[in-house]
């Protein structure tokens, strides 16, 4: 069961190339990104280690049924409203993203509110599954995307055209100190494990005995995949050029050629990768902030003829933001909008790593 | 009941997918016109500057009987994407330029200074990054409109010299489109863009020849330059050379097949030094003396020389000219420190720089006769 725990974090790492995560960090090459991205280990260390050892304590338990019991109601519930809305926004930033790239790269000619219809459909249905189902859906799809990301690494790395000067260029500005957006960006990689607040509720005990060689190993999986969202399109799209380009890792895969492969264009490969590493991205987000609120709303008042209507109504919410944002962002938009929103991310961590003692506190007496 | 209820909603779904079969994008194949290359004329009209004329592949039914057809269209506009609306209004057919392979610019249009004109194909996401782009003496639009006598059926001509899996010469510098937009942003690295001519009465091209760009001028490679710059960039690992006597006359060719480029630049001394080592490895292809295998290695000391000179009138002609194509300023700002302004300490220093080539020819035989 340990290779969940995995699962969770990955997706997240996947995903954090896909959404303007990396491209943050990009803009910030000379403001201190490498710095940032160093020292994001640390962080990234505590962030799992804090998560993995709270919740091996309480196996089979998920973190509203701890608050739940612990703290007086009104508290835990605005409290896990907070981190519920937050998931919310993590997800949608992912989808938002995800629109406007296939909007530009694969169907240029379809309205943002047809793609993003379609695949909120699927969506709406993911995160409606089983807890359990949910995860057996993310380790199918991660079967299948993960040999194809190792070979768009490879083959990118492997590229002639991947000029090492451009790398050892942009790491010559690794004297510059990091300042709050590189760190609080590159923190972002890590945070898969924040899923476990609820995905804990489906292992037992004994199953995530996460050692310190699983830590390390996460860890660095992570801090490989920045540097390869970083590194990649440096290498391939030029340092200073780097700068000007709107999907860093997008438009770096389209400048590799399979001149013997079954597609000349590497890019119709990435974006088929694309597609499922955010869908099972925004499942993951989206299926916790369900169950956190299935978790706060528990009453029986809203079902009316054997139909759940807080379930209407999460769904009627979650349709409405989505199409309402996406009208309202444009790309620049979006940037300014998640690289405010990563400022958050350092602070959600605090908070939350206080919850836990205070909750272990309160579990002991 | 209940299965009938099942069955009622599994049809509905069925009906409701049905929306999504839309095929190519909600435009069918027949209603879309593939440009397979485009090319940028000056006009010789102030106001519209641009004249773009594209190759549109027509759609025959079966090519066994109609063969292949390809219609040209033609407009000019102040901007390239001006030109091309106005080529939309004349096309029966959505124009779409996910197969575009190849673009090509006249040499006018530098000549005119009209800015950075590249912008609109690097802007548009459904050109391909991979297509590649080259300069001509000609009109462009007659290059692309060239029909070579080796030509098959359906094909984008211009494509095979520079996709590296079809023509390996050492006169052909392939430059894609993105490669083109790294080297012209970044800073010291110019981007070198190979020079296409036709020869109409043959119908062949003619390509080994290439440009120099810089942000304010060009700088024209004769073919022996672009083949040693092709060398040193490793664009090409296998070429012929060949060794001519004092009077001219030759005394036998290499075919070099593997070649391994490295520099460094040394600066701890008062004469900074660029260090290019050079490995070839080859065979003897072609002689008009008669050969000893004893004296293999006389032969590839005399190459060596050849090579070496070559080389260094290659780059002390760059650095005359003030271009740096192969990225000297490139490697000197990813060797050190950002702590000041590099590229602005190495403008200083290039015009002072020494070359030091070292050429290390291998030969491995002399063929199946002595």
């Amino acid at each position: 069961m340990k290779r969940y725990v995995y699962y969770l974090i990955i997706t997240n790492i996947l995903a954090f190339n896909i959404t303007e995560g990396h491209k943050i960090l990009l803009n910030q090459k000379e403001y201190g990104a490498l710095q940032g991205m160093i020292l994001s280990i640390v962080f990234g260390f505590i962030i799992l280690f804090a998560f993995v050892r709270f919740f091996q304590r309480y196996p089979g338990k998920d973190l509203p049924d701890l608050m739940l019991e612990n703290f007086p109601k009104l508290f835990s519930v605005l409290v896990l409203l907070a981190i519920a809305i937050i998931w919310f926004i993590v997800g949608l930033i992912s989808l938002v993203t995800f629109t406007f790239t296939l909007k530009r790269f694969l169907t240029p000619e379809s309205s943002t509110l047809l793609i993003a219809s379609i695949f909120l459909i699927f969506i709406t249905y993911g995160i409606f599954l089983r807890t359990k189902s949910v995860l057996y859906t993310i380790e199918i799809v991660l079967l299948m995307i993960l040999p194809v990301d190792f070979f768009l690494i490879l083959k990118s790395i492997t590229s002639n055209d991947f000029k090492i000067d451009f790398v050892s260029e942009s790491i010559m500005h690794i004297n510059h100190l990091p300042n709050f957006t590189s760190i609080s960006t590159a923190l972002y990689i890590y945070f898969g494990i924040v899923n476990l607040l609820i995905f804990n509720n489906q292992f037992q005990e004994h199953e995530i005995s996460f050692t310190w060689k699983d830590f390390c190993l996460s860890v660095l999986f992570g801090f490989f995949y920045l540097l390869v969202g970083f590194f990649i399109p440096i290498g391939l799209l030029g340092y200073d050029n780097i700068g000007t380009v709107t999907n860093p890792i997008i438009t770096a895969t389209d400048a590799l050629r399979m001149p013997l492969g079954i597609i000349e264009r590497v890019l119709f490969i990435t974006l088929t990768e694309v597609i499922f590493s955010t869908f099972i991205c925004i499942l993951l987000q989206w299926h916790v902030v369900i169950q956190i609120l299935k978790k706060i709303f528990k009453t029986k008042k809203f079902i009316w003829h054997n139909i759940n209507f807080l379930f209407v109504a999460i769904v009627v919410l979650l349709w409405g933001t989505t199409i309402y944002t996406i009208n309202v962002l444009n790309e620049y938009s979006l940037l300014v909008f998640v690289q405010n929103f990563f400022y958050i991310l350092p602070f959600f961590l605090i908070f939350m790593l206080l919850l836990f003692y205070l909750i272990k506190r309160r579990q002991k007496q | 009941m209940k299965m009938r209820k099942i069955h009622f909603c599994l049809i509905c779904l069925m009906i409701f997918t049905s929306i999504f079969l839309n095929g190519c994008v909600f435009r069918d194949i027949d209603k879309r016109a593939f440009v397979t290359s485009i090319a940028i004329d000056h006009s010789g009209d102030e106001e519209k500057p641009f004249e773009v004329t594209v190759i549109v592949v027509v759609p025959s039914g079966s090519i066994k009987q109609e063969g292949v057809k390809y219609s040209f269209f033609s407009e000019k506009g102040t901007s390239i994407s001006e030109a091309l609306a106005l080529i939309r209004a004349t096309i029966d057919k959505d124009i779409d330029f996910a197969h575009t392979k190849t673009i090509v610019f006249s040499k006018e249009l530098l000549k005119n200074n009209l800015g950075d004109f590249t912008d609109f194909f690097h802007r548009r996401r459904d050109i391909q990054l991979i297509s590649s782009v080259g300069l001509t003496q000609q009109k462009a639009a007659e290059v692309i409109k060239l029909k070579q006598i080796s030509q098959f059926a359906v094909a984008t001509p211009l494509y095979n010299f520079f996709s590296r899996s079809a023509v390996q010469s050492p006169y052909i510098t392939p430059l894609f489109l993105f490669d083109l937009r790294r080297k012209k942003v970044e800073s010291g690295i110019d981007p070198v863009l190979p020079i296409i001519d036709i020869d109409k009465k043959e119908r062949k091209f003619i390509i080994n020849q290439a440009a120099v760009l810089t942000k304010d001028k060009y700088v024209e490679l004769n073919p022996k330059q672009t083949m040693v710059y092709n060398i040193l960039v490793g664009n090409i690992e296998r070429f012929n050379a060949e060794i001519k006597e004092a009077n001219g006359k030759l005394k036998y060719g290499i075919f070099i097949d593997s070649t391994d480029v490295s520099y460094k630049i040394i600066e701890n001394q008062s004469q900074p030094v660029i260090h290019i080592k050079v490995r070839h490895q080859g065979i003897l292809e072609e002689s008009f003396m008669s050969t000893k295998l004893t004296e293999m290695e006389t032969y590839a000391k005399e190459t060596a020389k050849v090579a070496k000179k070559d080389m260094v009138n290659l780059l002390t002609y760059f650095q005359k000219q003030n271009v740096d194509p192969i990225g000297f300023g490139l490697r000197y700002k990813a060797t050190h420190l950002h702590t000041r302004n590099i590229i602005e300490e190495w403008q200083k220093l290039y015009p002072n720089i020494k070359f030091k080539v070292d050429v290390d020819v291998n030969i491995k035989s002399i063929g199946t006769m002595e």
